[in-house]
Order: structure tokens, then C-alpha cells, then sequence
């Protein structure tokens, strides 16, 4: 019995001529029409970037203009060198990277790793510590808010990153755990139970079998970490003071001034430069969207 | 759950089913550790404080059973619960079915595809508030967007975030353009789904529905579930369309149970009524979620599973 | 199963308990701050750090990186730390509060700020203001406006930082095209209610150019609309009972009266603006961008507009000759001001190195600065001399230069001067203060009528009021 752990390309060109040749009268509408309506819904789902975009070429007065101008004219290129250098912000992006590096670690380790434990393993209040993971995400942030915040005052964390990066080291946090938990259980357990055959420990199912097989999940990981980290903004608000330790998502809060003193143009200048690494990132990470595993041969 | 039948004494494990058990908390330590120090500890502190009434500026004052007793009696209470149940209701299986359905779409190997996803997942990383604005215009009811096309079809405008009845609906709206991450979610999943099965099922003749129905969703369950799951928890907490675009309003029509709990802890400083609040949500949202894994979660097919493993 | 020996799992869950249960005694929130700054006074003359919490957007907050910078100048043994927290203010504040390490200074909403001195936080420099050779004048601010807003029990427990509250704009050019006499900044001379209603529906059109006292009037496709007033809340609601003669909240009584037969007289007429005339287009959240208006006032959506003194700041740009007036009135014209205070906190380690800097953004300087931008109207006195206004209002001539429109002096000289008042906020009134806004969202959608709207809402918020007033 052989069993092929990464995934057998070699197969595919193979099965999509066979899905081709046996639908090739209907073929050529179904991938149109499938092409229109995403093309329809990626228009209405582009639309607010768009406006971002707009909207961070207009001037301030223009924002707001009805009917909407669509391209501002003359595009106000100024509002990206203002937005960038009236606050600091590569300073700001240098900082958030720092913090979401030490998340990205601390999350796929700890995250996959107590996820294996729940997904794999049977133990005795297993099941209860999994409804406790839940748990935590149930109660509403807000009311952590004060009590987490005298907690890192005594522990002398205020104006430091410990706050939002020590705690991913500890599993990352619930949503992380239970995603990857369901990810690890619908992976077949012929797998494991043929390495244990080998001798393999758990710890070594995890790190060889597991993980290189859910590069799919570990990547939606990884990006939603990013994002997350990138877009944190009431964490570094609480507990940042000094603002050369401030973060991208809260530099760019430092163009409010409640709804009649934001500078909306600049605003939206630094939002669309904000997302812009974001967006590359989630482009570059397609490719590790692949299917996981092809089994050829498996009794 | 395998029953424990001897727990053996001093640190060395002696049966596999307790170097099992060892094993496991081993794996699931850094959860367990990190649930003492950074969750229990704010979490029992406001457990605490749901007992008393305190503003944060003066000394807290225990008043026992108070602050749920002047919650059952107030109106706002009610009315946001309404609310957020209504939008969970609502907004929940629309969005994981809708998401779902893109996911399908987005699994198909067309050309560009890969911008494609970026495009729908990209109303999740556009920043909250530039979000929020924007909508707050498409739904004016005098100049946005939504009426002047509804006019040019020939319908009457609606007073969407002016009306009581529409401002909830409004916001179940812009909701659905938050379904990227679930999308990528099933997205993940959908490729872990090995191309043989569909190969088997073309062999015996399976249409596409009867592919999607019979192998996709059967496989996709554990994900399904999870963004069942998520979408309960997420939507019962919802709070930024209600603090950004409506305020609450009108009328308090789209007062998210959330958004009223910020208030009364940061606005009227009511700190112990508003941990009173998070509690009892805490306690809404885990039932809610246990009665799901009870009865759904044995339909919950894992393809590892092996009998005695339940979700 | 029975086992004497404690099995892991359990002794894992005590030893869980045990650590919660010390941290939770070593987390229980402390005793109020004020008790435990007593005797932590720091020792005078050595180089002191205090630190000033605020918000605001990036101009205001170079204008306060300035003045610090002025400040530091002038005492080098004092360093002032800026903690700008443009959102979220209060969740930082409470956390900071709650955690025995608040800021020395700070912006206080003027709605929380009473509620702050009943609890102790602010810190009372009545004393120091007496002792102040400039600011003891009972005169140097303006009165009885800032007594209302500062003192807390005949005690001040910080400064205000200007007065912004409601007056009219209006695009000049829509009235000479009609041949309608423009509003005029004289307070005597301000419309009465029917004269201003009648300009609106002049200037009031429908897609076909019928105006609504027109029989073919179409109220689903009004292109321009004679008057903008949104008065959902804040300074503009409590402006409109004002406008009546009634005072939105009786300082003695500490009583709510927008149930006062008068007050509910005045809400409906303005609601009728919108929903009965159609001169004024729906009001929402989007309108209330402040800088939609301006867009409306430009574009000739709009002829007049209730706004706010900081709009002028970017109003003063539009592409049109733009005029400013006082409102209508209905018994009178007026305003109720608003603007937060910057106080101290009881708490803090350096009360005297606190109380100078709090004393120096009162100063006319800062203030200036702003006033000049068109985004505060002064609190001081000395702002309004012949000499103070001419200092910082230019009165421009054209469109493209300057900011103040002509007749901006006489509406500071007498229409501020005279004809406004301060908004009251007694202890615990955002909450209370919330109830009347929700309840009046009904009268403002047309689905109630004021009296409707008030009926149950005022006495609902005046118990909130007595609770927190005995608190």
C-alpha cells in the first residue's frame, strides 16, 4: 500500500481532459456563465475599495460630493505624501511587523499544536477543555477590557508589546484552535495509524504527517494572523503611549477627530496604502491553496 | 471518550491510556496555560464585578442579585436582545450559505481566479470605518446609492437607515459583504477534499448537484460546522455596523446587544450592570452552542473518525 | 472512581484556583484614587513629568504639541507627555482609572465631566484660580456660561477650552438669484418663524421646479431644499427648546423640560421642517458628516444650513459666497454652547505642575489659534474686546481668501455674547440624556409627534438624573 503524501499532480491533467472531453458540448456556457456571476459579485464586492480609492484622490470638500465623482480630477496625488509623513508611518509599519512576525510564530505553533491535541488525541475532559476553548470566545471583549488592562498594569507591560503578543504564545486564541481542529479531524486517520505502525510518536505524526497535509488551513491561518495583527487597533490603543511605538492601525486613527475634524481624504490615503500589503499577501498566498492530498491506491 | 480504569499513582505513566492522557495535556498546554493567565483571571474579576455596582471612578458597592433584576426590567435589555437575535437569525444562514456557494465558485479553475478571490475576500481588510462611511451614504435615503437605483427601476426609495423597520434589514445587508472569511474558510476545505472522490462519482454517472450534495457537503461538514459555529458566536457579538453606521438607532432599532453594553459600561459608566450584561450573553451564547454540538454534532462526519471519537 | 490521591486532573484544577484566586485578590480594583494620593505628593522642584490625555484630529493635535513645546519653554522643570487617543477615549480613561494610573491632565467631555467631579476625580483648583492675578476676574470668562460648565458646587474643577454651538449658514448667491433679502447676524434682527418659514419654501424645488406651496408639488424628487436643521442631538437639540424661552435642563430643579409645553412647541416646528413643509431634507447620520453640508451648501442642494461653529473651518472653502447669520426665532434666536473642559485629575502626583499647565491651555494664545481656523468661538472676555475680535476675525472680502464671511463680528459681539447659554450636565447625564435622543427619533422620522416623543422619554431620563444626583 503506498500512500502519497503530497499531492499527485501527475494525475491531474489526466482527470481534467477526462471531465473536458466528456463535457464539451456544455462546457464552453457553463464556464461563461459561472465567469459572469463572479464577475458580478466581485464588482459589488470591489466597490468599497474602490471608493477608498476615490475617495483618498479627492480633496477634502470633494469626499462627500453628490452626485459622487467618481475620478477626481486632478487626482490629489499630495494626499498619499501627506498621509505618509505627516505621522511616521513607515516607523508604524516597521513596528506592526515586528508584532505580527512574533504573532505568525507564535500562533501556527501553538495554535496547530494544542489543535492536534483535540483533534487527534483522546484523553479524559478533552471534550470539556474543547467546550472551554469555545467558551472563551463567548464573552464579550468588552468587559475584559478594564481587568485585562489593570492585570499588564501590574505586571508593568503598559507602553510595551508584551499585551498582544505574549498571550498568542498560549494557543493563539480560540478561533485559531477550533479552525484548525475541525481542519486536523477530516484528515483520515489511516495515515496516523499506519506511521504509529512505523513507530512514530505523536509528536511526530503532528510535525510530519499533520501539518505538511493542511497547508490549505495553516495558510488561512497564517493570513487571518496578519490581518488580525495588522488591523489590531484597540490593543495598541489601550496600551501604547509612547507614539513612536504606534502601529499601522493606529496611525491611521490618528486622522479622526470624531466625525467633523477627520481628515477624510488623508484618511482614506493611508487605509488604501494600509491594505495594500495585505491584499499581496493574500494573492501571493493562492498558491498555497492546493488540494492536500491525492490517495492512489489506498485499500 | 475512552472511560479511565486506573489512574495510576506518582508522575510515570504506566498504562498507554494514561501516557494518552499525558501526552494529550501536553499538546493542549500552552491553551491551558494560557486560558489561566490571561482569560480566567479578567473573566472572574468580572464575574465579580456583575455583582456590584461600580463606576470605575468610586468604590464598587455589592448589590447581589441587583444588577440582573434591573436588567429583567429594562426595556433596552429586551430591545437589543430582540435585535441581535433577530440579525442572528437572519443574517447567519444567509451568509453561510452564501458563502458557500461563492466558495463552489471560487474553487473552479477559471482563469484569474486567484483575483478573483482577492476581490471577494478584499470588504474584510478595507478598514472599518472607511466601510462604514460608505455605506452610511449608499443608504441615505435622499442621495444614496441604493435609492437612485431603486428609482431607476421604478421603485419607491426606502428610508433605510431612517426607518425602524429597514435599518435592521439594511444592516443584515451589509453584512453579506462580510463573507469573505468565511469563504476562504470553505475555500481551505474544499481542498481537502481529494479530486477521486468527484473521479469516482463521474465514473457513476453523478451530476453536479449530486456531486455537491452526496461528496461535497458530507466532506465539508466539519467546516460547515465550524462556520455555523463561528457565525452564532460572531453575530451574537456583533457590534461595529451598529456603533459606526446607525448609532443604535432609530429608535433603537438596531441596538446590538454589544453596542449596548459599551454604553452602559463606557458612557453611563455603569461597570457592574454592564458585566452583569456580558455574563448573561455569555450564558445565551453557550447554550445556544451546546444544544448545537448535542444535536449536530453527530451529523458532523469526520472522515478520520473512528467509532468512540465524537465531535 | 475513588482514589485518595488527589488524581492529576484534579489537582491541576486547585492549583488553577489557587493562582486565580491570588491574582484576583492582587487585581481587586482600588479604593478611589483620590484616597490613595494622599501623602504621594512628589517633592517640589525637581524635574517633573506629567502626562495630557486628549483626542482630537491631526491639527488640533500639532496645535497641542506646540504648546507644549511653549510650555516647556517657559518652565524647563516641567515635561508634559501629549497621550493622544483619538477614539476610544473613555475604555483607555476608565482602564487607566481603574488601574490606579490615570493621566495628570486631561480633555474632559463636557457631558462626563460633573459626573466626574461628583465621583472625586477632578481635581478642585478653585483655590488657585482665586489666588490667579488673571483669572481671579469674575469677568474674564464669559458668564454666566462658563460658571455653569466649570463649577461643580460653586467649585471649579478645570477650564473650559472655548464655546462651539449653532448659527446659520447660507449660500449668498442662492438669494440674490431669487431676489430674497439674506439672513441677517444681527440678533435683533433675526427672522421670525413664519418669515424664515416662508424664505425656505421659496426656496424649496422639485424636480419640476414647483415650489410646496405649488399643487403639483412632488415631495419624492425635491432637488434643492430651502434649509438644512438636524437636531438630533447634542448642542442642536438643546439649542431648539432655547430658541423657546425654555432651557433644555433646569440647573435647580436638575430637571429635563423638553416636556415643557413650550420646548415640545419648538421641537415639532422644527421636526414640521422636514416632514410636514418638506424644506428640509431628512436628517441622518450621513448629513450630520458636517462636511456633506458643505457639499449641499456648494452645489445649491442647500440655501441654508444650521451648523455648527467648527464647520466654518472647512465651509470657508466652498465655491460660492458664503454667508453666516443667527438662526430664525421663535420667542428669541440663540444657542446653547458646548465644548469640554481640561482639568486635572485629583489623583495625580504633581498637582502644581498640573494645575500650571491646565491653567495655560486656558491661555488666549492656544485659543487664538483656533479661533482664527474658524473652529472655536472664545470663552474669554479679553477675545471679545474691539480689540480681541479684530485680532482674530478677518471679516475677508472674497470668497478664495481669509475665513470669517462678513458679519462674523457682530455675530460673536452680540449673538454669542448675548443670546446663548451653556449646555448643563449634571451628573450621570449621557445615560439620561441618551433616552431623549432614541425616544426623539420617532418625532424627527415622522412617526411620532413631540408630544409623543417626550411624553414618556423626559421623566424616564429625570429619574436618571435624580439617581445620579444623590450618588
Amino acid at each position: 500500500m503506498s500512500i502519497e503524501a503530497k499531492p499527485d499532480t501527475s494525475v491531474l491533467p489526466i482527470m481534467q481532459q477526462h471531465v473536458v472531453s466528456r463535457r464539451q458540448s456544455r462546457f464552453d456556457w457553463g464556464r461563461i456563465l459561472v465567469w459572469l456571476v463572479l464577475l458580478g459579485g466581485a464588482l459589488l464586492m470591489f466597490s468599497p475599495f474602490i471608493w477608498m480609492v476615490t475617495t483618498s484622490l479627492k480633496t477634502q470638500l470633494q469626499a462627500f460630493q453628490y452626485p459622487p465623482v467618481w475620478l477626481p480630477n486632478p487626482p490629489q496625488w499630495q494626499n498619499y505624501v501627506d498621509a505618509l509623513t505627516i505621522k511616521p508611518f513607515f516607523l508604524y509599519v516597521r513596528n506592526t511587523l515586528v508584532i505580527v512576525v512574533f504573532n505568525e510564530i507564535a500562533i501556527l505553533a501553538t495554535a496547530s499544536f494544542c489543535a492536534y491535541g483535540f483533534a487527534r488525541m483522546r484523553f479524559p475532559g478533552r471534550d470539556t477543555w474543547f467546550i472551554i476553548v469555545l467558551a472563551t470566545m463567548m464573552l464579550p471583549g468588552v468587559v475584559l477590557m478594564v481587568p485585562s488592562f489593570v492585570i499588564f498594569s501590574r505586571l508593568r507591560w503598559i507602553d510595551t508589546y508584551l499585551p498582544f503578543v505574549v498571550p498568542h504564545f498560549f494557543g493563539g486564541g480560540a478561533f485559531y484552535i477550533f479552525l484548525l481542529t475541525q481542519f486536523f479531524r477530516s484528515l483520515p486517520e489511516e495515515l496516523a495509524d499506519a506511521a504509529r505502525i512505523d513507530g512514530c510518536s505523536d509528536f511526530g505524526i503532528y510535525s510530519r504527517i499533520v501539518m505538511p497535509l493542511s497547508k490549505p488551513a495553516l495558510t488561512t491561518v497564517a493570513i487571518f494572523t496578519f490581518i488580525a495583527g495588522w488591523n489590531d487597533f484597540i490593543g495598541p490603543l489601550l496600551y501604547l503611549n509612547t507614539p513612536d511605538k504606534f502601529t499601522v492601525a493606529l496611525g491611521l486613527s490618528l486622522f479622526r477627530g470624531g466625525l467633523l475634524q477627520t481628515r477624510w481624504d488623508l484618511l482614506m490615503a493611508a487605509s488604501v496604502v494600509m491594505t495594500l500589503p495585505v491584499i499581496v499577501l493574500f494573492f501571493l498566498a493562492q498558491r498555497y491553496f492546493i488540494q492536500g492530498i491525492v490517495m492512489t491506491g489506498m485499500k | 471518550m475512552q472511560t479511565m480504569r486506573s489512574l495510576p499513582r506518582g508522575w510515570w505513566p504506566r498504562t498507554k491510556a494514561s501516557k494518552n492522557t499525558v501526552i494529550g495535556y501536553i499538546f493542549i498546554s500552552p491553551f491551558i496555560l494560557g486560558f489561566f493567565f490571561w482569560f480566567l483571571t479578567p473573566a472572574l474579576v468580572s464575574a465579580w464585578m456583575a455583582f456590584q455596582d461600580w463606576n470605575m471612578l468610586s468604590d464598587p458597592r455589592f448589590v447581589g442579585l441587583g444588577n440582573f433584576r434591573t436588567m429583567w426590567q429594562n426595556r433596552l435589555f429586551w430591545q437589543s436582545l430582540k435585535v441581535t437575535a433577530y440579525y442572528t437569525i437572519v443574517s447567519v444562514p444567509l451568509g453561510l450559505v452564501l458563502a458557500f456557494a461563492v466558495a463552489l465558485l471560487m474553487n473552479i479553475k477559471v482563469r484569474g481566479i486567484a483575483a478573483f478571490r482577492t476581490i471577494y475576500y478584499l470588504p474584510v481588510i478595507v478598514p472599518a470605518v472607511a466601510n462604514a462611511i460608505l455605506w452610511a451614504w449608499i443608504l441615505n435615503t435622499e442621495f444614496g446609492l441604493l435609492n437612485v437605483l431603486l428609482k431607476s427601476i421604478g421603485l419607491p426609495k426606502v428610508r433605510w437607515l431612517v426607518d425602524p423597520n429597514w435599518a435592521l434589514p439594511a444592516l443584515i445587508l451589509v453584512s453579506l459583504w462580510g463573507i469573505g472569511t468565511s469563504m476562504v474558510i470553505y475555500l481551505a476545505g474544499l481542498q481537502g477534499i481529494p479530486a477521486l472522490y468527484y473521479e469516482a462519482a463521474d465514473m457513476d454517472g453523478a451530476g453536479r448537484w449530486q456531486k455537491i450534495w452526496y461528496i461535497t457537503i458530507p466532506l465539508m461538514s466539519p467546516v460547515i460546522f465550524f462556520n455555523l459555529v463561528m457565525g452564532i458566536i460572531g453575530s451574537f457579538q456583533v457590534f461595529t455596523a451598529g456603533y459606526l453606521i446607525t448609532g443604535g438607532g432609530p429608535e433603537d432599532a438596531t441596538l446590538f446587544y454589544v453596542l449596548y453594553l459599551y454604553r452602559t459600561a463606557f458612557q453611563y459608566l455603569k461597570m457592574g450592570y454592564g458585566a452583569a450584561l456580558a455574563w448573561v450573553l455569555f450564558a445565551i451564547i453557550m447554550t445556544l452552542v451546546l444544544v448545537i454540538f448535542r444535536y449536530m454534532g453527530r451529523g458532523v462526519f469526520y472522515e478520520g473518525a473512528s467509532s468512540g471519537d465524537r465531535a | 472512581m475513588s482514589s485518595h490521591n488527589l488524581s492529576r486532573r484534579q489537582f491541576l484544577r486547585l492549583a488553577g484556583l489557587s493562582v486565580t484566586a491570588t491574582a484576583i485578590v492582587a487585581c481587586v480594583p482600588p479604593t478611589a484614587p483620590q484616597q490613595q494620593a494622599a501623602g504621594e505628593k512628589a517633592p517640589v522642584g525637581e524635574q517633573v513629568n506629567i502626562s495630557f490625555m486628549g483626542w482630537g484630529g491631526p491639527g488640533e493635535s500639532q496645535a497641542v504639541l506646540d504648546m507644549i513645546d511653549r510650555f516647556e519653554g517657559e518652565n524647563p522643570d516641567i515635561k508634559v507627555s501629549w497621550l493622544h487617543t483619538p477614539q476610544d477615549y473613555m475604555p483607555k480613561l476608565m482602564s487607566m482609572v481603574a488601574a490606579a494610573t490615570p493621566p495628570d491632565t486631561l480633555f474632559t467631555p463636557q457631558d462626563f465631566y460633573h459626573t466626574f467631579c461628583r465621583d472625586g476625580l477632578m481635581m478642585d483648583i478653585q483655590d488657585q484660580l482665586d489666588a490667579d492675578p488673571v483669572l481671579n476676574d469674575p469677568n474674564y470668562f464669559l458668564q454666566p456660561q462658563e460658571d455653569r460648565r466649570s463649577a461643580y458646587n460653586g467649585r471649579w474643577h478645570g477650564i473650559g477650552v472655548c464655546w462651539v454651538g449653532q448659527h446659520m449658514f447660507y449660500n449668498a448667491d442662492m438669494f440674490v438669484d431669487a431676489g430674497i433679502e439674506p439672513p441677517t447676524t444681527d440678533p435683533d434682527k433675526a427672522w421670525s418663524w413664519d418669515h424664515f418659514l416662508e424664505v425656505a419654501r421659496e426656496l424649496t424645488l422639485d424636480d419640476n421646479g414647483n415650489h410646496p406651496y405649488d399643487s403639483g408639488f412632488d415631495p419624492d424628487n425635491i432637488v434643492q431644499w430651502g434649509v438644512n436643521w438636524s437636531a438630533t442631538g447634542g448642542h442642536f437639540l438643546a439649542s431648539v427648546p432655547y430658541m423657546n424661552g425654555v432651557l433644555p435642563l433646569n440647573p435647580e430643579t436638575n430637571k429635563f423640560q423638553y416636556d415643557d409645553p413650550a420646548a415640545v412647541d419648538a421641537l415639532q416646528k422644527v421636526a414640521d421642517l422636514t416632514n410636514l413643509h418638506y424644506v428640509s431634507p431628512r436628517s441622518s447620520n450621513f448629513n450630520d458628516l458636517g462636511m456633506s453640508v458643505t457639499q449641499m451648501l456648494e452645489s445649491r442642494k442647500v440655501a441654508m444650513h444650521i451648523g455648527g461653529t467648527y464647520e466654518l473651518t472647512w465651509t470657508h472653502l466652498i465655491e460660492a459666497t458664503l454667508g453666516v447669520a443667527t438662526p430664525p426665532k421663535m420667542k428669541q434666536t440663540g444657542a446653547i454652547l458646548v465644548a469640554d473642559v481640561r482639568g486635572a485629575m485629583a489623583a495625580t502626583k504633581h498637582p502644581e505642575a498640573a494645575y500650571k499647565w491646565v491653567r495655560m491651555t486656558g491661555d488666549p494664545v492656544y485659543q487664538s489659534t483656533f479661533l482664527k481656523i474658524g473652529l472655536w468661538w472664545p470663552n474669554q472676555t479679553s477675545l471679545m474686546t474691539p480689540e480681541g475680535l479684530n485680532s482674530w476675525i478677518d471679516e475677508r472680502k472674497s470668497p478664495t481668501e481669509g475665513v470669517h464671511p462678513p458679519g462674523y463680528y457682530e455675530l460673536v459681539d452680540k449673538y454669542v455674547r448675548n443670546h446663548t447659554d451653556s449646555w448643563i450636565c449634571p451628573p450621570d447625564f449621557p445615560e439620561a440624556q441618551q433616552i431623549i435622543t432614541s425616544s426623539l427619533e420617532g418625532l424627527w422620522n415622522g412617526n411620532k409627534t413631540a408630544q409623543e416623543a417626550v411624553q414618556d422619554a423626559v421623566p424616564a431620563a429625570n429619574e436618571v438624573l435624580a439617581k445620579g444626583a444623590s450618588s
